[in-house]
């Protein structure tokens, strides 16, 4: 039914500094939940993103949204009908971008 | 002194957008506290007086499936959606755009756990 | 998903076993608020039941000696009726318009009273700056490109991944309960 989600998760989660990935549904109800993270913030994720989409109300590219704590961080994106959410672990070994 | 909690409600009212009422009933309807949006007025059919007791009825029929005690019932309707949730002796109850974030209203469920408790003392203490 | 697995499982065990452990087991059977007595099916408000209960339990042991069987049998069928899942029974009673009334009155004044003596969680304003202890650092975050780039990636496949979820069942969509 849903394998292919269930892979897609799975492969996100096993990605380097990945905690947890999650998905969730236009009605902010979540899809699916792989790792280390609450299926009860798809909501607020959501939200959250559904806000940041304000500041640039014109633009095509939906936002990406990068939230800091002490030793995590959370890369938010909706893009369409779904919202994807991914925590990550204080890099070990990333390159920093320019921008 | 009741302000206090009706501040907070509305604060939390508002945090979800789409959201128009948030409503503290006991298991007949009888309302103990409501928050509504000030510019939404057609949205008093949470007060029609046959809402509340049909969700108790349905929601103590649901326990019975075998799935354990049912907590929430998320009604979608062409206008609205309502979310109901037994906290017996009370039953909380959101209406809110048919597009509104149900995950948001859910994840509202443990900001007002704490209130509920001091709420709830009203309807059960003699 | 792990959720709708879960329910699966669970009505899966349900049939091999009724006696579930975890709440299953717990339904219907312990007396509750919600317990209805076959002889004093008259609707009472929890607020006024309160007040009843001492008259009730009463009744109730003085019928115990007496009677051994027929409270029984009655506390049997009593069971049943609450395990029934029983559609007949949603026509609801209404409040009537003046218990309604009385009993806004009396949950507002109780609500008066006790917000005297609850302590309120007092409204502390929050700020970013002040909430988090050392903003400089914060301030100074690298976007990493790794991110924006997992986060696309799993984007697109999270698009093709949901087109593709529909239900493939494999056993009856109907699966009558077995309800003792």
């Amino acid at each position: 039914m849903e394998q292919q989600l269930e892979k897609v998760l799975n492969e996100i989660v096993t990605q380097q500094d990945t905690v947890g990935a999650l998905l969730a549904n236009r009605q902010g109800l979540c899809l699916g939940a792989k790792g280390n993270i609450n299926p009860n913030v798809s909501g607020i994720g959501m939200a959250i993103s559904e806000q940041v989409a304000k500041l640039e109300p014109n633009s095509s590219v939906p936002a990406t949204i990068c939230l800091y704590s002490g030793s995590k961080r959370c890369v938010i994106q909706k893009d369409g009908e779904i919202t994807g959410i991914i925590y990550k672990q204080a890099t070990t070994g990333s390159t920093a971008a320019s921008n | 002194m009741s302000d206090d909690i009706k501040k907070y409600f509305n604060g939390l009212l508002h945090k979800v957008s789409g959201l128009y009422v948030i409503q503290i009933t006991d298991r007949d309807g009888v309302p103990l506290l409501r928050v509504s949006h000030s510019q939404e007025k057609n949205v008093d059919f949470a007060l029609m007086p046959s809402l509340i007791p049909t969700f108790t009825t349905a929601s103590d029929q649901a326990s019975k499936l075998g799935l354990g005690r049912n907590k929430t019932i998320i009604s979608m309707y062409s206008n609205y959606q309502v979310v109901q949730m037994n906290k017996l002796p009370l039953i909380l109850t959101f209406v809110g755009a048919e597009d509104c974030n149900t995950g948001h209203i859910l994840a509202l469920e443990h900001q007002v756990d704490g209130y509920l408790e001091d709420i709830k003392m009203a309807v059960t203490e003699s | 998903m792990d959720y709708v697995r879960s329910i699966l499982d669970c009505l899966a065990s349900l049939c091999s076993c009724w006696q579930c452990t975890d709440d299953l087991g717990t339904q219907g059977i312990e007396p509750s608020e919600r317990t209805h007595l076959l002889a004093d099916s008259v609707n009472q408000s929890p607020a006024l039941r309160r007040s009843n209960s001492a008259d009730l339990s009463n009744d109730y042991s003085q019928s115990l000696p007496k009677k051994d069987d027929q409270n029984a049998l009655s506390r049997l069928v009593q069971n049943t009726a609450i395990n029934m899942i029983n559609v007949g029974a949603m026509d609801s009673h209404t409040l009537e318009h003046q218990e309604y009334t009385d009993r806004i009155k009396l949950y507002s004044q109780r609500l008066q009273q006790q917000w005297n003596n609850v302590q309120h969680p007092s409204v502390v304003m929050k700020g970013l700056l002040k909430d988090v202890p050392n903003h400089q650092s914060c301030v100074s975050k690298p976007i990493y490109s790794d991110d924006t780039a997992q986060m696309k990636m799993f984007m697109e496949k999270s698009h093709a991944g949901v087109s593709g979820i529909q239900i493939d069942h494999r056993e009856a969509v109907v699966v009558p309960f077995h309800i003792p």
